[in-house]
This record gives C-alpha cells, structure tokens and sequence, in this order.
C-alpha cells in the first residue's frame, strides 16, 4: 500500500516496515546495537515469565502463606517508588522553577511513565484476579484499606503523568506547569499509602508504625534520583539531546540531591536498627536481627549499606571522583543498594513472624526462594523499561524547552557568569 | 470548552450503564464449581435437617473456647476440618491446626506443630523436636481464625471481599477476592492462606483467600463445626454468644477465660482456657 | 580554587503567562484533596467502618453462598439408625465422649445415600488408637495414656481391646475370649507374654490349658463367659 505523505509516496505494510526496521537498526552503532539486542533478549526471558505466570497454576511463585509477598511485590514497592521518586527529585526543577534542576524536566517524566506502567504490569501478573481488582476497587470500594488508597492515588497520579508527558511533548506549556505540580503531589501521596500498606499491620511489628511511610517516601527519593543519575550521565557522555546544560547543571544537582538523600537513609537505617534492637520487642527484634545476622545479613551489610550507601557517598564526596562519571558509579550502586534494601525490607517483616501462618511454625526464621518466573518478571520489568526509555530518548526530543516550568517558580536570579551585560 | 447538557446526560448515562455491565460481568460469573462440590460428597443428598432457611443470622452470635487444659492433640479436628471443607491436604494449607507449647525451666517458650498436628503427636514426633532441656510445663493449643470482632482482615481488604456476617462470622467472597494476600499478611493469627490450585479447594476457587468459616454450613443448621464435632474430650466448646443457656455462654461465665493477643486489639469471640501468659 | 565556568547559560526570554486564576484553582482543589482525605482518616481512625459492611455491598449473597455447602459430618443419631447395635454397645462404653466420625471420619454422605457410598475402612494397626492413648508431652494425665514402650508391643491394640464394648468395668475394655479368634493361649499368658502365667504353671497346648480354665456354657451366657481366669 503506497500513501502519499507531505507529497512524497510511502510504502506502508508490513514487508517495508520490516525492510524500514532493518535499514533503520543496521544504522544504529554497534554498542548500541548490542545494548538493544540484550534488552530485548532479557525483556523475552521476562515475556515468558510472564506467560506462565498467567496460566493458572499458581504455583509458579515460590509464596507460601508465611511469607506471602515475594519478589513480585518487592519489585512492585521497587518501581512505585521510583517512579515516585522521579518526580520528587525533578519537582524542584518543574514545580519551584530551580534552574539546577530544569535540565530534569523531559526525562524524568518519560522514565516515571514507563517505571509505573511496569509496576502496574508486574502487580497485574502477582494478583490472581487482576481484573476483579479493577471492578472491585470501583464497585465495592473499601476506603478503610490502604491498598484501595495506593491504588486509587497511583492511578490518579498516572493520569497526571500522563497528562505531563502529553502537554509536554505537543507544546501545552500552562496544562504541562499545572499537571507537574499535581503530579507532583501525588508522587508524595502515592508513596505514603504504599508504606501505609505496610505500616497499619498491627500482626507486623516490624513494619508497624508511623515511621514506614516516611521511610518508603526517602527510599523513593534516592531510586527516583540514582536512576535519574545513570541517565543523565548517558547523556553527557553519549552527548544526547541537551548535554551541555544537563553536564553543567544536571549532574551537579543530582549529585547534590543524591548526598542529601544517602545521608538520611544512613541515618534512618541506623536510627531502624537501635530502635529494632532496644528492649527486645517480639516481632521488631527478630525481625531486625534477620537482617543483621540472620539469613539478610549479606545482602544487607554488603549490597545495602557498603555498595549501596557507603561507596556512594564516599564517592559523591571524594574530590577525585567528583565527576559525571562518579555520580554514574554512585548511582548504579545506590539504585541496586535500594532494590535490596526493599528486599530486606519486604522479606524481614516475614520471615520472623511471631505465630504460626496456616499451620506452618517457622523456627527460626521462614524460608522464601524466588521461582525462575518471579525473577525472570523482574528482569524483564527493569529491561524493559531500559530498552523503551532507550528507544524514547533515540525519537523523542527529550532537551528542554526553555523557561515555562515552575509553576511555583521562586524568583531566583538566573546564572550569569561575571561580565556580562544583563 | 463548553459542553452540551444533552450530551454531557448521555455520556454519564452511558457510563453508568458501562459500570453495571462490568459490574455483572465480574459477579455474574456462575459458581459452577462450588455446585459440583470436589470430593464426592456432592453425590449424596443433603442430610435430613438440611436447607438453612429460616436462620435469621442477627439473633446469633458464634463463638468458640478452646479448653487447652483438656486438648490430647490428638489432631482428629484438624482431619476433620480437611475432609469437611475440602482444604487441601498440603500440610501448609490450615484452616485449624494444633500447636505443641513446650515451657522450658528457663521460661523459653517452644512451638511445634509437625503438619500442623492432623496426624496428632507420637512420642517419635516429640522427640525429633530435640527438646534437650528441663521443662516445666508442655500442652497443646488449638489454633483456628478468631473471628474478631475488630478484625484487622475486613479492613484492609481493597475490594471488600471479606466480610463478617451479622452473626458473626468472618467470610471471604470467593467471587470478589483478587488473591492480592493482603489478608493473610495482616491477620496475627496467621489464620489465612491463599488456596493453591490443583487438589483439593474449599469452594473450586484457586487463588483466592480461605479461612475457618465456623463451618457457616453447619452451623446454620444448627450443628456443630466439624473440629468441635470430632473432638473426643470436648476441648472446643462452641455456641451462641447472645443464648446465655449454651455452652460456650456457660464457660464464659463460670471460668476465667482469656484471648489470644489481646493487645492487637482484634476482639477476638475465640477464647482460650489454660494458657500461659508466654503465649504468643 | 576553579574559575567559575564562563559558558553563558542564557535562555530565550518569556513571558510567562498569567496564571493567577489557575493558582486559585489549584489551591482550592488542593485543600478540597487535604479535607477529604481528612474524612479519609476520621474514617480510619475509627476503625469499624467499612463501606461494606456499611452500604452492604450484598455480602449476604455470599453468605447464603457458604451456607448453602453441604457437610460432609453427619452425627451419631444418623449412625444409629442402621447401626443400632454399636450405636447400643457405643453409648453404654468408655469412649461415649467420642464421635462415631472421629475415628470412622466423615459419613454424611455413606448416612445419606442408599445404597450407602462406602465409609472409609478404619486403620486395623491400631495407629487410630495411639493417636489419643499414646503417652505424650503434653497430654493431660486425664487422659487415659500407655508408655508403647513398655505396652505389650507388637500386637495390634484391637487383638485385646474392644472399642464398642457392652460391658461396663473398670479400664481397661474386658479382653473377648471367644476362642475363636485369639491365637494360642500361650501367645499371651506365656512367661514372657502379655499376661505370663504364675511361675510353676504348666506351659502345654491350649486343649491342656482349657481343661482347668473351661466351664460350660450357661444358656444365655456370652462367650467370653467360658473361659475362667
């Protein structure tokens, strides 16, 4: 089929999209090939997780009734926070107008979109009936469950988003201001109900309390800002869209943003243990010595606090590894540090439970091993967001377009360097 | 923008319609499986004093106290509650099971519960536990959901699915449940499980949540649970709260009687006689 | 110290556009959101209120739903009616306090269908007993318990007791001595059996034994009656 397109003919079927695709991927530098070729085969592994995840054995998870929240879960907390995360982090540049953040405005958007569509993906594949949640979340709704809340505000603040990406990228500057501050405020809502989902467990000690949706809100902070920093450093070094504004202003932000950010996660961390440890309280003691001695303490002393904390920091802070290329290193270990962080949090609350579940005595801790599907879904979320993000940033004009965010903006001077005429 | 009443009536008109559509497609599916009930006993008829009608569900209250001082953990309630409501035999799968408190003379307290007790305790299953130290005290405690009044599961259930019927009793509508297992977290009881495919399955529903329902069944027609049925020495005595002439009325006035966790605040209406203040 | 980066960062200048009214509206949205999700947590914090309970999403549906399932447990007035005679030797026994469906397991449906559906046979090694007379770590010293150990192992538990037995004595059940069913005397009374003979006693066939131990049967008289101690 030939249609005419701005007067010139094109061949449209499937035998010249192939031919189209071909030409186009053999254009693509190897590495970059190659990168794709990868995501692809990894989101695959993820598809057919996928596929016996829908057919109905169930069995395929490795939950038991003592530890019923797995990996699925884990990597659902994982992604809604950082999708959450994202926003927060880049709010500075589109809700208060900080031009230290600006450079964030395109990006940060695309990735939250994507990072929550798999969340949602990946919770649908986790539930057994995911479409009666639909219906039933409307239908008989239940405003007393923080689960009904989380999903209503995540799927609120998806329209937002959505509505962000859109005026975004078809030039509706007032709807795109107004629709970053709305999304903006449910990236801090949103959040606070999920830690909520943990945290009104009175069975739970461990996760019980006040203190778990503020935590969840600083976990997504640091997810949101490490994955805005491993982009943003792709972007200057591959000189993508905007480089030079994202090297001179982005990286320094992120940079700044991610100190503030692993600092109180250390001191939230510290203050989790001596509050887990004190006074031996069942339920929060086992719990907290599950992750400092029992069965979580590799992952939690070695991927959480020293590559997940502790390196990061240190590499954000030492002079020689001030640098673009540091705050990648930083944030590749501070985004894995808080994928286990979320493991150990899920798993802690579960694993030392102080009664039977269904007849099942755990002594003294429960065990829980990730099935092939569980992990192949995960693996194939996190690709798969790398791999559509990697195609968005090659066809989407992802540069700033100059001076229309902030709707709050604060009337801050902007950058002049010294001798030049206002 | 402006908008045209007329067409802003039939868009929300539509929508409406649209909503109850979809509402009867998601209950309108017919429970074929639980018709044809999976073990067998749907070949038989109902016995004589079947058919529930008339129960007016507001003038009873269930309850239950289990006498651990009485309990020989022979575990016959625990099999009795697998063959009545088609749980699955998995030993991870309970609606009820019977635990073994050792007390130590150090005061520590150990649990036991091998397959959750449906093939009771044998002196060979006592002593692969390995209790090397000097005990003070041991009895076994049976375990079942409490039916609490305040009951953490019915508030934090997203679509509603679990509910507690006027009498009652705590229930999960096996047509509305997503199998999300928030229930099962949050219960401190650890009363719930989701039902696994293949086997058996209490109403044909995999995936859903499924608990002890007092044996709604049963009770509606005025017999016993199927766990207070076996029982030989009569450790669960069960009966109408709001009936000051039955027996579990009786035990609540005469004995001291305590509940379990009483400090998460559930209200549970199962009480317990005998137990030890380490109990958890 | 570095210089300052001498890059210009300049950006084409805008104007931004009004937005006082849009502001208007966003702050009343934003405190209609805090008020209602003030309720929200009123709501919570109360803790009893569920909209569906409440509203009664139609839960009554699905509680006649559970109502509806037919029990696999009948009771003993359903045995009774063809099994009058054990029902009869059941009553009158020690182990009254038992179902008939905690050991036979569930006969609602062998009650109810004619001809019956078979009931489940009863394990005949015995392990049906020990389940509760097995002494154990834990169970209450009311409850009539024996040491395997030391209990005349390796014989089944039904070659001596009866479960449904008609006559009334002290525990345990009486010992059946129909001749026809038991093995040999010797098996029990034999020195190192279950019930050894005095030492000095004559250790001989059976037809030796009952020439002392036998007495005629009375008109009437049970069979375990014909054997003397």
């Amino acid at each position: 089929m030939i249609v005419e397109v701005g007067g010139r003919p094109v061949h449209v079927g499937p035998r010249a999209a192939w031919d189209a695709a071909k030409v186009e991927v053999a254009a693509q530098s190897r590495p970059l090939r190659l990168w794709l070729g990868l995501l692809t085969v990894l989101c695959l592994i993820g598809a057919v997780g996928a596929v016996l995840a829908i057919a109905p054995g169930w069995e395929v998870f490795g939950t038991t009734p003592t530890v019923e929240w797995g990996l699925l879960i884990i990597a659902y907390v994982f992604f809604a926070v950082t999708t959450s995360g994202l926003c927060l982090a880049s709010s500075l540049g589109t809700v208060f107008g900080i031009e230290m953040f600006t450079p964030l405005e395109k990006r940060h958007a695309v990735l939250a979109v994507l990072s929550l569509v798999t969340a949602f993906g990946i919770i649908a594949l986790d539930l057994h009936f995911p479409l009666r949640l639909m219906f039933g979340m409307v239908l008989s709704p239940s405003p007393t469950s923080p689960m009904w809340w989380m999903g209503v505000l995540y799927g609120i603040y998806l329209c937002f988003l959505l509505t962000e990406v859109w005026s975004m990228f078809t030039g509706r500057y007032q709807v795109h201001q107004v629709a970053c501050v709305l999304a903006s405020i449910m990236a801090i809502l949103a959040p606070t109900t999920l830690g909520a989902v943990f945290g009104v467990l009175v069975a739970r000690s461990y996760w019980f309390g006040a203190f778990t949706p503020p935590s969840m809100l600083v976990a997504a902070l640091m997810s949101g800002t490490a994955l805005l920093g491993i982009v943003f450093y792709c972007v200057v070094r591959f000189q993508l869209r905007g480089h030079q504004r994202a090297a001179a202003l982005a990286i320094p932000a992120i940079r700044l943003l991610m100190t503030i950010v692993i600092l109180v996660s250390v001191f939230l961390t510290v203050v989790q243990v001596i509050g887990g440890l004190y006074g031996s309280v069942p339920g929060v003691a086992d719990a907290t010595l599950s992750y400092l001695v029992g069965p979580l303490a590799l992952p939690f002393w070695i991927l959480r606090v020293i590559l997940g904390l502790l390196v990061p920091l240190a590499l954000l802070l030492l002079p020689r590894t001030r640098t673009p290329a540091g705050v990648f290193a930083a944030s590749c270990l501070a985004f894995m540090g808080l994928f286990v962080d979320r493991v150990v949090f899920v798993l802690a609350g579960q694993i030392a439970p102080t009664t039977a579940s269904s007849g099942v005595v755990s002594d003294p801790w429960a065990t829980y091993v990730p099935s092939f599907v569980e992990v192949s879904i995960t693996v194939g979320g996190i690709a798969f967001i790398a791999l559509a993000y990697t195609l968005a940033e090659r066809f989407l004009d992802m540069g700033e377009h100059g001076g229309h965010v902030g709707f709050f903006r604060l009337k801050a001077p902007t950058y002049h360097a010294a001798g030049d005429e206002h | 923008m402006t908008v045209s009443r007329r067409r802003l009536l039939g868009s929300g008109l539509a929508a409406f319609a649209g909503l109850l559509g979809a509402r009867s497609i998601a209950l309108g599916a017919p429970a074929t499986a639980r018709a044809a009930a999976p073990g067998g006993a749907g070949t038989g008829v109902a016995p004589a004093d079947a058919a529930p009608a008339g129960y007016v569900p507001s003038d009873h209250r269930w309850g239950m106290v289990v006498d651990t001082v009485s309990c020989i953990g022979c575990g016959r309630c625990v099999e009795a509650c697998k063959l009545e409501n088609h749980v699955p035999m998995d030993p991870e799968y309970n609606r009820t099971w019977v635990e073994l408190h050792v007390i130590a003379q150090d005061g520590s307290v150990i649990v036991a519960a091998p397959d959750g007790g449906i093939d009771g305790y044998s002196a060979e299953a006592v002593a692969a536990l390995g209790l090397s130290e000097s005990i003070r005290q041991a009895y076994f405690v049976p375990r079942l959901c409490m039916q609490c009044d305040n009951s953490p599961c019915t508030s934090i259930c997203p679509v509603g699915a679990t509910f507690r019927t006027e009498d009652g009793v705590v229930l999960v509508d096996d047509e509305r449940c997503i199998g999300c297992g928030f229930c099962v977290v949050a219960c401190p009881y650890g009363a719930r499980y989701i039902v696994p495919a293949g086997g058996e399955m209490p109403n044909g529903y995999p995936g859903v949540a499924d608990k002890c329902t007092f044996c709604y069944h049963r009770t509606t027609r005025g017999l016993l649970p199927a766990c207070a049925e076996v029982c030989p020495v009569e450790a669960r005595i069960f009966g109408d709260l709001k009936d000051e002439s039955s027996p579990v009325s009786a035990v609540l006035r005469d004995r001291r009687t305590q509940v379990m966790k009483p400090e998460a605040g559930t209200k549970p209406r199962v009480y317990y006689l005998g137990l030890e203040a380490e109990v958890g | 110290m570095k210089r300052p980066t001498s890059i210009r960062l300049g950006r084409p200048r805008i104007r931004r556009p009004s937005t006082r009214r849009g502001a208007a509206i966003l702050v009343a949205a934003v405190i209609a959101g805090v008020a209602v999700l003030s309720v929200a947590g009123f709501v919570l914090a109360s803790g009893t209120v569920s909209l569906y309970e409440r509203y009664g999403f139609r839960p009554e549906a699905n509680a006649q739903a559970w109502a509806d399932l037919t029990p696999a447990y009948a009771d003993a007035s359903a045995c009774q009616q063809c099994h009058a005679a054990e029902h009869t030797e059941w009553v009158e026994s020690k182990h009254i306090g038992v179902e008939c469906e905690t050991c036979h397991g569930p006969l609602g449906a062998h009650a109810s269908t004619t001809p019956p559906v078979p009931a489940r046979a009863v394990d005949a090694t015995g392990k049906i007993c020990t389940v509760c007379h097995e002494q154990v770590l834990g169970r209450p010293a009311a409850q009539p318990q024996v040491d395997l150990a030391t209990h005349y192992g390796g014989f089944p538990c039904f070659q001596c007791h009866t479960v449904h037995s008609t006559v009334i004595v002290a525990r345990p059940p009486t010992i059946p001595h129909p001749l026809t069913r038991l093995p040999a005397c010797t098996t029990c009374h034999a020195p190192g059996g279950l019930k050894p003979v005095p030492g000095g006693h004559v250790q001989s066939e059976d037809a030796v034994c009952l020439s002392c131990h036998f007495r005629e049967p009375k008109v009437g008289a049970p069979p375990e009656e014909r054997v003397t101690p």
